[in-house]
């Protein structure tokens, strides 16, 4: 991923086991973080910032890995969906593979 | 033990709270949140503080009702739960909301019958559901105190209530929150999902009176989209045959396969399929004896961060109490979980 201004998201995990080794579900996407409404923008910043990389989801909930270019290094953070803003979660588009 | 966490750090909200360049709204919701994320830790704290303490000495709560209220609310394709009420939800013309109340209703109804427990903690909790979650939502799933249901993008999946497995497995995460409280995660959460399996399967099984060679022990059969179908999948997991290429999801087959790490739904392919080998070998139906001891397990005391061999262990042990005069029952369940590798 070359591109500063992209965030690139997976959704995994949820009742189906989405992104799971061998699975065929997948649900992938990524945003241009220069289009994010500007309050999403401060959220997702702010979860960069604040530490999280892992969370406790609902059980059987999706956990969405986020991942972003800062500086010359890629930095991937795991975040429960409810904690997603909602024009990231829209990105990923799920799919049989 | 609730699985629901809190995840933006109390700092982080207090920043937000603070910034000017968000938008007053959002520095409100920031504040509020805060503040009451900070009464809500306490009371989480402090309500597994409670559950931990009165399975310790054996307290049971009082029974709110002789049977649970079953409640049904509509999301309207928005995730914010729990949505509108549905009022009398098993007459709905929306068979989304009917079909949720049914078969709620008819959970409710096997574990008082099979089990003789009274609803997800066994003391009458309300057993409410969410649906229309989201815009093509490909889930469903249970928050700590309800379930929640999407409707499926119609290619990959279908409305996720029209598998009455997926409603039975949802409501079995309830029934281990108020019981062994397994986390989400390693050993614990394979276990935590591979229980929710057993028990929607048997909840499906014991509702078309099927016995052990009857039952398909497939899950997600009924909730298959037009897309998955033509594409030759049956299922999303099989029990009998974690590994099946026909599975929308395969998993391991032996517990040696399984690593710290590995999503729940990954890790629970041992266990399910040794809950399907010792059904199998016992025959007649999977809820009369090796049900019987799967349940036995999961209220014999709580265990947030039990390994799959203690579990193991649990249910050979009750087998032998439980059926000492028919031995051949716990050498099913001891040949079972060697065949997985524990």
């Amino acid at each position: 991923m070359e591109n500063q201004d992209q965030l690139k998201v997976e959704r995994v995990g949820g009742f189906g086991g989405f992104g799971l080794p061998g699975s065929h579900l997948k649900s992938k996407g990524d945003v241009s973080i220069s289009e994010l409404p500007h309050d999403d923008l401060r959220v997702m910043d702010s979860l960069f910032q604040g530490g999280v990389h892992s969370g406790t989801p609902k059980t059987d909930g999706f956990i969405y890995r986020i991942t972003r270019k800062i500086g010359d290094h890629l930095k991937t953070i795991e975040v429960p969906e409810e904690h997603v803003p909602m024009s990231i979660r829209n990105c990923v588009k799920d799919t049989l593979e | 033990m609730s699985c629901t966490c809190f995840i933006i750090p109390q700092d982080v909200l207090e920043k937000l709270a603070k910034d000017t360049h968000l938008s007053e709204e959002l520095r409100k919701a920031s504040e509020h949140t805060a503040r009451v994320g900070v009464e809500l830790r306490k009371l989480r704290d402090q309500s597994a503080a409670l559950t931990r303490a009165t399975s310790l000495v054996g307290v049971l709560p009082a029974a709110l009702a002789p049977f649970p209220a079953v409640t049904v609310y509509d999301c309207k394709h928005g995730q914010t739960t729990p949505g509108t009420p549905v009022p009398n939800p098993g007459s709905s013309a929306d068979s989304t909301a009917s079909r949720t109340f049914k078969e709620t209703t008819a959970v409710a109804d096997f574990y008082q019958k099979v089990f003789g427990r009274n609803s997800i903690d066994a003391a009458g909790m309300t057993m409410m559901s969410s649906i229309h979650y989201g815009v093509d939502y490909n889930n469903a799933m249970w928050n700590g105190s309800q379930m929640i249901y999407g409707d499926g993008d119609n290619q990959i999946f279908t409305d996720f209530s029209n598998g009455n497995d997926v409603i039975g497995h949802e409501l079995a995460h309830g029934v281990t929150q108020n019981t062994l409280q397994l986390v989400y995660k390693g050993d614990a959460g394979g276990l935590n999902e591979s229980i929710s399996d057993c028990f929607g399967s048997m909840f499906r099984q014991w509702r078309a009176n099927q016995d052990v060679n009857h039952a398909d022990w497939l899950i997600g059969h009924d909730i298959l989209g037009a897309v998955s179908k033509s594409r030759g999948f049956t299922c999303l997991r099989n029990m009998s045959n974690p590994a099946d290429p026909h599975a929308l999801a395969p998993q391991p087959t032996k517990y040696s396969q399984v690593t710290p790490t590995m999503d729940p739904h990954y890790s629970s392919g041992p266990p399910n399929l040794a809950f399907y080998l010792a059904c199998k070998s016992v025959g007649g139906k999977s809820w009369e004896k090796i049900g019987q001891i799967w349940y036995l397990a999961i209220t014999g005391g709580a265990r947030p961060k039990m390994k799959m061999k203690e579990f193991a262990n649990r249910t050979r042990k009750l087998a032998t109490q439980k059926y000492s005069a028919v031995p051949a029952i716990a050498a099913a369940v001891d040949q079972a979980w060697k065949q997985v590798g524990l």
